[in-house]
């Protein structure tokens, strides 16, 4: 009998060993757990603010400021929206009155698909808004471009409205 | 007697309590019980006059490596021959009892000049027969890797296949550098080191490079590290924005997307960088190759129908063919090393779940439940578990679960840890880094 108990015993510390969220070694029901603190987003260190000061602003001085604005998709899409033609028409104009700037089109996407597939979307949305310009007349050594998949995002939030506003393609100056 | 049937009610009634203040136990348990009949392995408590608390930390782990097998039933006993006397108050199967495979290991510790060693010894039962012998050795700092290497041992000669104790699970994290940490994950290190994106890492087939994508000169682009002597080489020579690469089983070629004009294609380049060859010729977006343990087939999602499924392609980019109909929006295939399973995810209302289907589109099932996303599966070089990132706790964490979906656990709590890859097996010096 009391063979069988340490027995017992000593199989359950072998069981309690055995099991998953020992191995964690934060807390036992630590799955659970996590649940309950603050919610991290995984993209809430990258540097918006600043990529919106540094890159969206036309210098020299003495030409006025003109804000290049993300042109924004649908989900999934990277062809443009007729709402955007009109604000990408804009910009080209601009381009062509300031000949010594040049662009880098940067394509980002929201959080709801893959890093893999997101990277090839992002490169598409880039190329759909340079493809427009070349159209338009800008030549093409002004303009090159790059994909951030979901990797920076432009709001940091987990909603529709945030979502929308990381759906774009950001001209950034350069010259 | 009936001491002794009341005492096994006491335990099962243990075991139910246990399950159920988890469901995630109670389906692990239940499967070690209906597809696997364990083998029934007894263990002498590691002993140490001088260091007692190595000697039980060295234990755990090796139980630890063991009971996340699912092939054992471990009981520690000073003595196996009492054991067996007693043996019908463990087992249900009481009848089968000769039928049941049972093994006894032993372990002699000892120290030398600050280093642990350890004769095992694992016996057949009831005859004793000596299946191994075997010296380890370790410094006091690396019992765990030890402890790992032991219980792959015992799992190798017990069910005749390499245990998956010793492998590393490469991943990226917060500082959007590539990290590693053990399969249990435990001892988490940085491996690179700058200010830029680092994604997509795989491993080389040997274990001793990995191969990733950077943003480190601005354009992302493919390098290799050799973990080995710390050296990088850049594999992509056009400029053009470079994206998941997959190592042949082979180790001699990688796949991965090449994104020109806005069009993402999957390639093929040998290890040296040289003998780019196209594989798909499509107006869509082509990515995520994932090889055939022959490497004679290619997975890889496409969004050719309208919205991203899985295909399955001959290495030279013949015979394409559809995979996935059933899920509206698939992605990230991992062909499974014994290669009959695809692991992929797909699209649902609050993310991306993890499934399997088998590789002629049949038995699709869903491996992973609850909130929050779960994406980039990665199989155990067994192919016993998948590793995978996980929003589910509010934060992206690497987590671990069984191919059947069962034994949820996740590995890394520091957060935003993305992209986990499963490492083959490594040996000690690859490991230890």
């Amino acid at each position: 009998m009391r063979n069988t108990l340490l027995l017992t015993t000593l199989l359950m510390t072998g069981l309690c060993i055995g099991t998953c969220s020992k191995k964690v070694a934060v807390a036992p029901e630590n799955v659970k757990e996590k649940s309950t603190t603050p919610v991290q987003s995984p993209v809430i260190e990258i540097k918006a603010p600043e990529t919106v000061a540094k890159k969206k602003t036309v210098q020299p001085a003495e030409t006025p400021i003109y804000q290049f604005r993300d042109i924004h998709f649908d989900f999934d899409r990277y062809e443009l929206k007729p709402e955007t033609i009109e604000i990408l028409s804009e910009h080209a104009r601009q381009l062509k009155k300031n000949q010594n700037i040049k662009i880098l089109i940067e394509g980002h996407c929201d959080e709801w698909g893959t890093i893999e597939y997101n990277l090839a979307l992002g490169e598409r949305r880039s190329n759909s808004v340079k493809n427009f310009l070349i159209k338009y007349g800008i030549s093409q050594d002004r303009l090159s471009t790059i994909s951030y998949g979901k990797e920076r995002p432009l709001v940091a939030e987990h909603n529709a409205s945030a979502w929308a506003k990381n759906r774009r393609a950001a001209l950034v100056t350069g010259s | 007697m009936k001491s002794t049937s009341l005492t096994f009610k006491l335990l099962v009634l243990c075991l139910v309590m246990l399950t159920n203040g988890s469901g995630q136990n109670d389906v692990y348990m239940r499967i070690q019980t209906e597809k696997y009949q364990p083998v029934y392995l007894y263990i002498k408590p590691l002993q140490s006059k001088d260091h007692p608390a190595i000697a039980k930390h060295l234990q755990n782990y090796i139980i630890s490596d063991l009971e996340k097998t699912k092939f054992f039933k471990i009981i520690l006993t000073p003595d196996p021959e009492k054991i067996q006397l007693n043996d019908s108050a463990l087992t249900i199967d009481v009848e089968n009892l000769q039928a049941i495979s049972r093994a006894y290991f032993e372990g002699q510790m000892e120290w030398i000049q600050n280093s642990v060693t350890l004769n095992g010894t694992l016996q057949g039962l009831p005859e004793r027969y000596l299946i191994f012998t075997q010296k380890y050795s370790s410094p006091q700092a690396s019992i765990r890797w030890m402890a790992h290497q032991i219980a792959d041992d015992i799992v190798l000669q017990l069910t005749g296949q390499p245990g998956i104790a010793s492998t590393q699970i490469l991943f990226i994290n917060k500082s959007k550098n590539l990290a590693l940490m053990d399969a249990d994950g435990d001892n988490t290190r940085q491996i690179t080191n700058n200010k830029s994106l680092n994604l997509s890492p795989c491993w080389s087939p040997a274990g001793d490079k990995v191969a990733f994508v950077s943003y480190v000169k601005n354009n992302p682009e493919l390098i290799i590290l050799n973990l080995e002597n710390k050296e990088t080489t850049r594999l992509s020579k056009i400029k053009a924005t470079y994206s998941s690469p997959a190592w042949s089983p082979n180790g001699k070629k990688i796949a991965f997307t090449l994104i020109k004009d806005g069009n993402s294609d999957i390639y093929v380049i040998d290890n040296q960088g040289n003998n780019l060859k196209q594989l798909t010729f499509n107006n869509s977006i082509d990515t995520s190759p994932s090889w055939s343990p022959t490497g004679r087939e290619i997975a890889f999602t496409s969004d050719r129908s309208g919205s991203p499924q899985i295909y399955i392609m001959d290495n030279n980019g013949q015979n394409v063919h559809r995979l996935t109909y059933e899920t509206k929006y698939s992605d990230s295939p991992v062909w499974s090393p014994r290669g009959e399973l695809i692991a992929f995810v797909s699209r649902e209302k609050t993310g991306f779940h993890i499934y399997s289907i088998d590789i002629n589109g049949e038995n699709l099932q869903r491996l992973t439940d609850g909130r929050g996303s779960n994406e980039n599966p990665s199989w155990s070089p067994d192919g016993s578990k998948l590793t995978f990132a996980s929003s589910r706790s509010g934060n992206w964490n690497i987590y671990i679960i069984n191919s059947d979906g069962s034994g949820l656990c996740q590995i890394s709590t520091t957060g935003t840890n993305t992209s986990p890859k499963w490492s083959p097996r490594l040996s000690w010096e690859v490991a230890k880094g």
